[in-house]
């Protein structure tokens, strides 16, 4: 029960930690969609 | 031939709660603790079944259904249908999307029906209408006359329960229209953190319980959760195909995939945002919730009151006849009752809204529809369905019949076919860096050879059994009888002492229909792909 459980939630919190503390959208910044390496190239 | 997107999940955290909404549901808090439970089938061979189970199916499963999903959406298409139609760019490809159209619509038809019950059990715990003494005769009443359990059409009329199933379907459409990020996004972002809440103030409750009735200490929550978490003998379970298919089986529906939920939700993902972290976190907040909160509420406080014998009666008998019971017998029953089943409700809302969506994804882009005309008609073909389901609601016949052909045979049917595509027709290697594209965190590589290998040889596997067990009605041994008739073919083609059963057949008949009806649609909407 306890490995089970305790495995669970461990994983559960990391995963947390990990989405709240991750990087940010950079989209999200005045709505200027991110220009990918093979586009600028492209160009 | 990119479609312009009018919807978008507002944060990453939004996503992954609309998931995991999806995902947390009845089975969690009813199912599994009783499958743990299962002096045959349950105990450390159960969990260690269960855990493999997530690694090879559970897991990569989601992983794919997230990527295909986003992909789906780069391509301009958010419905299954669509995504199949943008992988595989053959005429019969978006065929293979028809059933994660069906599976969730179909599977509304009778979820919206229990996530009602949820709702009026609440009602009733918290007015004291359920505090009905210590004799289990009336509980098990006051089931038969939420459900109709005795007669068809029992419940419809202005009876209780059937005003609480209008309202409680109305409301689903009425967020649903409200839309993606207003809607479902608003309703998980709060309900997900309030069901947490709810569980832990319960799971405080059953923890703290002790014994009951000192007159009988053997009957405490400590011995409730020994009886339950005891390993047992695990290398004979292990060796028991039973405990496979179980195990499977419930990572497979407890997880949703294969549902056609994951890959329209991944589909309002913008073609830079992870999917990797973001399906790990959903899958986790699901076994947090399962393994964590619904391993050690239900069973432990049913045992603690009740004993081992209220504990063996399958998914409704537990959250509908025993637990009311042993609420009633608790201090502030009537308060902690009405917490328990508005965390069912909640939980059953947030997966039932998720039912809708790849339907009105489905409608808007196969065949133009804006939202209010996609929600008319989805209205309309799932108020069809439940007047089956709550009509026909003797035995709950039609109701058993659905969730055998849609929600157990299709999703697994759906699942393996994902897997296969991913591997088949999207490829494996591409599909690899399509997930890690943007990804937050990198799937071990250990996954790629288990993605491309082991889960489908896994899945087709399970499949076959659950095929050959419940359908064809084998006794998963090879002693004399090696099959016999299982109850949803008998109720089709009838059997010696098991007439068949004229609301299965007018049910499967109408699920049929459903799936004809779904099929012209999608021949529909490719036409309309094509001359994009």
């Amino acid at each position: 029960m306890l490995i089970s459980v305790g495995g669970v939630t461990a994983l559960f919190v990391w995963c947390l930690y990990k989405v709240l503390t991750g990087k940010k959208p950079s989209d999200h910044l005045a709505h200027v969609e991110p220009v990918e390496q093979a586009d600028l190239e492209k160009r | 031939m990119t479609q312009k997107k009018t919807e978008a999940w507002s944060s990453k955290i939004g996503v992954i709660m609309a998931v995991a909404g999806s995902a947390v549901g009845l089975g969690n808090f009813l199912r599994f603790p009783g499958l743990v439970a299962d002096k045959e089938t349950g105990g450390g061979a159960f969990l260690i079944a269960y855990f493999i189970s997530l690694l090879v199916v559970g897991l990569p499963i989601c992983w794919v259904e997230w990527t295909l999903g986003r992909f789906g959406g780069t391509q301009g298409y958010n419905s299954s249908p669509g995504i199949f139609h943008a992988i595989i760019r053959k005429p019969w490809g978006k065929y293979l999307g028809l059933l994660g159209f069906i599976i969730p619509v179909g599977v509304y038809f009778y979820y919206v029906v229990i996530e009602s019950w949820c709702l009026g059990y609440a009602w009733s715990s918290f007015t004291g209408g359920l505090d009905l003494g210590k004799d289990s005769a009336p509980y098990a009443a006051h089931f038969a006359q939420t459900t109709g359990l005795k007669a068809d059409g029992a419940i419809l009329g202005l009876s209780a329960p059937f005003l609480f199933f209008i309202g409680v379907f109305i409301l689903n459409f009425v967020i649903i229209y409200r839309g993606l990020s207003k809607g479902i996004e608003f309703i998980c972002n709060w309900g997900m953190p309030l069901l947490i809440v709810i569980a832990l103030v319960l799971l405080v409750r059953v923890l703290t319980l002790g014994t009951p009735d000192p007159a009988k200490p053997e009957l405490s929550v400590w011995n409730g959760l020994g009886y339950m978490w005891n390993p047992h003998d695990i290398a004979q379970g292990l060796s028991n195909p039973a405990v496979w298919l179980k195990a499977a089986s419930q990572i497979f529906f407890t997880l949703s995939v294969g549902f056609g939920v994951i890959i329209t939700y991944a589909s309002y993902l913008k073609k830079n945002d992870d999917v990797v972290l973001s399906g790990l976190t959903a899958t986790s907040a699901n076994e947090f919730c399962e393994v964590g909160l619904g391993g050690l509420i239900t069973v432990p406080a049913a045992f603690a009151f009740l004993g081992a014998s209220a504990v063996a009666g399958g998914t409704f008998a537990l959250g509908f006849n025993v637990l009311p019971q042993v609420f009633a017998g608790m201090p502030y029953g009537h308060l902690f009752g009405g917490l328990f089943f508005t965390l069912l409700f909640i939980a059953a809302i947030t997966s039932s809204l998720s039912m809708l969506q790849p339907g009105i994804a489905f409608l808007e882009e196969g065949l133009g529809l804006d939202r209010r005309g996609s929600v008319a008609l989805l209205g309309l073909v799932t108020a069809v369905g439940c007047t089956l389901v709550v009509w026909f609601s003797e035995g709950l016949k039609a109701l058993s019949t659905v969730d055998f052909w849609i929600g157990d045979i299709g999703i697994f049917l759906q699942g393996t076919l994902l897997i296969y595509v991913f591997n088949f027709a999207f490829g494996t290697e591409r599909g690899w860096t399509e997930a890690h594209h943007g990804a937050d965190i990198r799937i071990p590589s250990v996954f790629k050879f288990v993605i491309r290998w082991v889960s489908p040889a896994f899945l087709t596997a399970i499949f076959a059994m659950f095929v050959l067990k419940n359908v064809a009605g084998w006794n998963l041994s090879f002693t004399a009888p090696l099959f016999t008739p299982t109850e949803p073919i008998l109720d089709l083609v009838g059997g010696p002492n098991h007439p068949a059963s004229g609301v299965a057949r007018l049910t499967a008949f109408f699920l049929l229909l459903f799936g004809l009806f779904s099929a012209l649609l999608i021949h529909r909407a490719g036409k309309r792909w094509d001359a994009r």
